[in-house]
């Protein structure tokens, strides 16, 4: 069976069996659940502790938990990863045989927090380069002799990450009034393209 | 640097030298004795002295002073952008010999500059001798389906420090950049800044 959530895929024999599990939840902790996992997904840091006291009422052993966090982790991801909405989302949970309250219940917390985790993938998403900090100064003369001609240099330093080998590097530029007038206008001419 | 720094006190007197030394070229002889002169001061090879003693009637020291005054003469002239007018009124030529003058430092105006921003920078930085952008549409990525963002891609290309600058084997650098939109603005605000800081 093919599900939205999954690109139009699949969904992996792993999760599937881990429905089950999930139903022996009650609704209201499997939406305490699903709002830890999201926010696991958002960047912040998973709440194990936490994750292991909701699930003691049920019984979860060690596995059981990890399981559960895992399949969550799988679920909302993927659907945040595809833009799904939560109707269609809560739908084709039910079809994987979650009880209702349960899906509609992962895809309340979903709706809740699809913008942030979305937000959080983009940061995730490979970058060739991208700029860390910029400063541009007007380069200091060296002597008074020079003073007259130096206002017409800047200095210009970015902080450049590069996202392919890693680390970031600082480049020190010096350009002239001149071409430090054509980059601006290039750079403005780029702005107005961007916000088409 | 010594030569470029004193080209600013350029006087009445460096400026009777010059023209009278190059009285004898005619338009042509001058063109070339000009563009050879700012090669020089762009460290390739400068003028033959063999030729241009025969062209100009020079001993060999005239031909060194014209060499120097010429060269102090272009630094001046694109370190102040001058325009037409007042290099005209820094130098008596003839129409023919201005002309070939002017051609000089109009066509090659970009060159120089970049080879006097080297003398100033004292080896500490590169240069920024050209760039170009382009925009990215980006669709997807593995983490996120339909990603959809335009990124802008700027590409600049720099000149190392080095004595001899803008010869064929100037050691070169590009220096690549992903922005956001976010980014751009970051950038033409860092720019305008130092723009109207002076």
């Amino acid at each position: 069976m093919k599900f939205r959530f999954c690109g139009d895929g699949d969904c992996p024999d792993w999760v599937l069996t881990e429905i089950p599990t999930l139903t022996l939840l009650t609704s209201i902790k499997m939406r305490l659940l699903c709002g830890l996992v999201a926010k696991a997904l958002a960047g912040q840091d998973m709440d194990v502790e936490r994750a292991k006291s909701l699930t003691a009422d049920a019984k979860f052993g060690e596995a059981d938990v990890q399981g559960a966090v895992a399949a969550l982790r799988w679920l909302l991801g993927s659907a945040s990863r595809h833009s799904v909405d939560a109707d269609s989302f809560s739908s084709e949970l039910q079809q994987l045989g979650l009880p209702r309250e349960h899906a509609q219940a992962a895809a309340k917390v979903f709706g809740e927090h699809v913008a942030a985790i979305t937000a959080h993938l983009k940061t995730l998403s490979l970058r060739v380069s991208s700029l860390e900090d910029v400063s541009c100064s007007p380069l200091a003369p060296h002597d008074a002799e020079t003073d007259g001609i130096l206002d017409r240099l800047f200095s210009l330093n970015l902080t450049v990450r590069d996202g392919v080998a890693g680390g970031s590097r600082t480049l020190d530029l010096v350009l002239s009034r001149l071409q430090l007038n054509d980059l601006l206008s290039e750079l403005h001419r780029a702005k107005s393209m961007m916000d088409c | 640097m010594t030569t470029l720094t004193s080209g600013l006190s350029w006087n009445s007197s460096k400026k009777d030298t010059l023209s009278l030394l190059l009285s004898p070229l005619n338009a042509d002889d001058l063109k070339e004795f000009v563009h050879r002169c700012a090669d020089k001061l762009c460290g390739r090879k400068g003028p033959s002295e063999e030729k241009f003693c025969s062209l100009g009637r020079w001993n060999r020291s005239q031909f060194l002073e014209a060499n120097s005054l010429i060269k102090e003469f272009l630094a001046e002239c694109v370190v102040n952008d001058y325009d037409k007018q007042k290099v005209e009124e820094r130098l008596s030529l003839e129409d023919s010999q201005f002309q070939a003058l002017m051609n000089c430092l109009v066509t090659r105006k970009d060159e120089l500059q970049i080879s006097i921003l080297n003398h100033f920078n004292n080896g500490q930085s590169q240069v920024l001798r050209d760039f170009d952008w382009k925009l990215k549409w980006v669709m997807g990525s593995s983490s996120l389906a339909s990603h959809q963002e335009t990124l802008l891609e700027l590409d600049m290309s720099t000149v190392k420090h080095t004595k001899v600058p803008m010869n064929s084997e100037s050691p070169m650098a590009r220096i690549s950049v992903e922005l956001t939109r976010e980014d751009v603005l970051t950038l033409i605000s860092a720019l305008e800044k130092a723009r109207d800081s002076v």
